[in-house]
């Protein structure tokens, strides 16, 4: 099952990208998360985005060494890390915006679920982001 | 250089008028012993500033630290202190400012910043990592917080940033000024606003793309869920999801501590209009710090349609209450008003309101009235742009008070004015406010819950207070090198225990303790330094001369004979002389040789 955003109920606190970054990486630097918020201040209004593995997934067309695959239909992308050579093409076929790049390990990151256990959604109180 | 766990183990410094940026180890010792946030922020600006620091020259600094755990995912801690010798007082300074800077500035590799001089035209320091200028501002001098903000963004193109931004108030100098990040968190007391102002320096912004380490993630992470478990997601600390700071009000009403007409009264009976049921109608969503899940914020509408964040209690009680506006539309009006032009809300609700009572009793005619709508928000611009009244009353209460013959009504301690709980009603928040380093403050020592509030401990009484504020006064002190934020009601092993986790040094919960109160006592010395001493450690007359008028602490006032025994018993418990001079014994003790 994919993650699903309810940004109603976002309130733009982003330990959401800080469980990413620390399960993934070991280091809490929510510009490696897989998961990002977007908060406007003045109005409130916030937007979290990861990859919910949609029907199309255009970054698996996009990127130019097969580096990016899934099991099935809705299941978690899987990124080579031997295949991905940093191109960054699959960022802008991602209509979601949901594709990020590491600059550290100069690799694609998406979300990946944790293995089936979303780290994100552990620490996010309000529940905006639940498993679907 | 510092490799324990959190830490850069950089500072970074900024000589506004050479335009000279440069980078330093930051000081070993000092972050042994003083941690983070508070404690650095004191033991750098009394290292750093010559005593007699003109508070608005180019001499004065301004000194930045976010507390150990910036970055991390303890919730609250993204908090940042700022400090400074402040424009209203004449004290050491430290204001607090929620949102993300603090977590920004170490993801850019920074622990903390240094700031002196004076630029020759209107500038912003930009930091992103490693890349740290001094940029044009023209554009947005003289422009409101939101504007700034948006034009900031602008600038720095996609991706977060997080900014500290003064407004025209702080320009103008206004020693009440507040410095704003993310639209509506500030820095909001002692005018840090006039100190950016008087440096030309409009704001900081910050982007980062590094991250925070820990000496074992897992460990970590276990140890802070165990946390969050037994004292995060609590009782305790879960009002502030629910409701937020408004809860406040009817408890304050119900205490006869309310700021009340110019705190003339302790119960308002237009309170219903801007209590938390008020707030709750209008509520459209909330909001949290950074890393905090407690998400205290409110963002509600006015009946006009403008969008806030809050009104928070503190500005319920000072702009609502003590001017006697019992409408939150109204109330909105003020709080956005003094947000976009960059003043505490606090010190502004004090001085119209002091401006009002002056005016009712006829001691000097202002102009205005308790409930005035209209008067009272163009006052809030006046005063901002120094113009009308507002020349005078941009001065701050003290001032007003000594200028038109408001001593026996003002209310205000060393220069700052009085936060929202008037001590009449909480004997032991008199003598909290009084000895507090920067003026009247109610989180120094919050004694005021468990003597009047939530609870009740002898309200008219300074029986025992001095010890419940001394333990208060040390454990925030160390709460904020965190930094961790007053609603969380996390106690000194709780700290000890992610300090350890964090650093991979053994805290104990004395330790804890005992930094606390060495950071209480370098305060104390510089304000010494500076020429203050017992005879500023007193309330203003008004609490020893005019009862409340209404409310449950209605009538009572203090006795010079009852304080001043108070006052003699906390600097004993401190370890101070009876002028309240530390002993050589206890800064030996405490590890103090300055």
């Amino acid at each position: 099952m994919p993650l699903k955003f309810r940004n109603a109920l976002c309130t733009g606190c982003h330990l959401c990208e800080l469980a990413c970054s620390a399960h993934h990486f070991g280091e809490f630097a929510p510009a490696r998360a897989r998961i990002r918020a977007t908060v406007r201040p003045q109005t409130g209004e916030a937007k979290v985005m990861a990859c919910f593995s949609c029907p199309e997934a255009p970054c698996i067309a996009a990127c130019p060494t097969g580096a990016i695959s899934r099991a099935g239909p809705r299941q978690p992308l899987q990124i080579d890390p031997q295949k991905c050579n940093g191109c960054q093409a699959c960022i802008p076929a991602c209509p979601y915006g949901a594709m990020y790049f590491d600059r550290k390990t100069a690799q694609a990151i998406a979300c990946d679920m944790c293995g089936g256990e979303p780290q994100c959604v552990q620490y996010c109180y309000p529940e905006a982001v639940v498993v679907a | 250089m510092v490799q324990e766990g959190c830490y850069t183990g950089k500072v970074l410094r900024v000589d506004l008028t050479s335009g000279r940026i440069s980078s330093e180890p930051l000081r070993e010792d000092w972050a042994r012993d003083f941690i983070g946030g508070k404690g650095l922020v004191f033991r750098y600006l009394y290292a750093e500033l010559r005593p007699g620091t003109d508070p608005l020259s180019p001499e004065n600094k301004v000194v930045i630290f976010p507390g150990l755990l910036a970055g991390t995912i303890v919730a609250t801690t993204a908090r940042t202190c700022v400090g400074t010798r402040s424009p209203l007082t004449g004290t050491i300074l430290d204001s607090y400012v929620g949102g993300g800077f603090g977590a920004m500035l170490r993801y850019a590799g920074w622990d903390g910043i240094l700031i002196a001089g004076r630029a020759e035209k209107p500038v912003y320091l930009f930091i992103e990592d490693e890349r740290v200028e001094l940029r044009d501002a023209s554009p947005v001098w003289g422009k409101g917080i939101w504007e700034t903000e948006n034009w900031l963004e602008e600038q720095a193109g996609p991706g977060r940033i997080v900014d500290l931004t003064a407004g025209p108030a702080g320009e103008n100098l206004v020693p009440f000024a507040c410095l704003t990040s993310e639209a509506y968190r500030q820095c909001g007391r002692g005018g840090l606003g006039a100190v950016f102002g008087s440096k030309n320096l409009k704001s900081i912004v910050v982007r980062g793309s590094g991250g925070v380490r820990v000496p074992n993630m897992a460990a970590f992470l276990e140890t802070y869920r165990g946390l969050m478990k037994s004292s995060l997601l609590t009782e305790a600390n879960l009002w502030a999801n629910t409701e937020g700071t408004p809860m406040i009000v009817d408890p304050a009403n119900a205490a006869g501590l309310f700021p009340t007409r110019g705190f003339t009264q302790g119960e308002f009976d237009g309170k219903d209009g801007i209590n938390s049921a008020a707030v709750q109608a209008a509520l459209i969503r909330k909001r949290a710090c950074t890393n905090c899940p407690l998400a205290c914020g409110r963002l509600t509408r006015s009946r006009t349609g403008e969008i806030l964040e809050g009104p928070e209690y503190e500005t319920i009680g000072l702009g609502g209450g003590n001017c006697g506006v019992g409408d939150l539309s109204a109330l909105i009006a003020y709080n956005r008003l003094c947000d976009n032009l960059g003043l505490d809300t606090i010190s502004t609700g004090n001085v119209i309101g002091l401006a009002m009572t002056m005016t009712e009793e006829g001691i000097h005619d202002f102009g205005l009235r308790y409930g005035d709508i209209e008067g009272y928000l163009r006052t809030v611009e006046d005063i901002a742009y120094r113009r009308g009244i507002g020349e005078d009353l941009s001065r701050g209460a003290r001032y007003v008070a000594r200028k038109y013959g408001g001593e026996g009504v003002v209310l205000e301690i060393k220069g700052l004015e009085f936060p929202a709980y008037d001590p009449r009603g909480a004997f032991g928040m008199g003598l909290a406010y009084a000895t507090s380093e920067r003026g009247a403050c109610h989180l120094r020592s919050f004694v005021v819950a468990n003597e009047s509030l939530f609870s009740t401990f002898y309200p008219d009484s300074f029986q025992g207070k001095p010890q419940m504020v001394i333990n208060d006064q040390n454990l925030n002190s160390v709460k904020w090198t965190g930094i961790f934020c007053d609603f969380w009601a996390i106690n000194a092993q709780d700290i000890a225990t992610l300090f350890s986790a964090a650093t991979g040094r053994a805290f104990t919960a004395e330790e804890v303790m005992r930094i606390g109160e060495r950071i209480w006592n370098v305060g104390r010395l510089f304000n010494l330094r500076e020429g203050f001493g017992r005879q500023d450690d007193m309330p203003p007359r008004a609490l020893f001369e005019r009862p409340l008028r209404n409310g449950k602490a209605a009538g009572k006032v203090y006795t010079r004979q009852a304080y001043e025994a108070a006052l003699d018993e906390y600097y004993a418990l401190r370890g101070w002389t009876r002028e309240g001079v530390p002993t050589p014994e206890k800064l030996a003790a405490l590890g103090l040789e300055l």
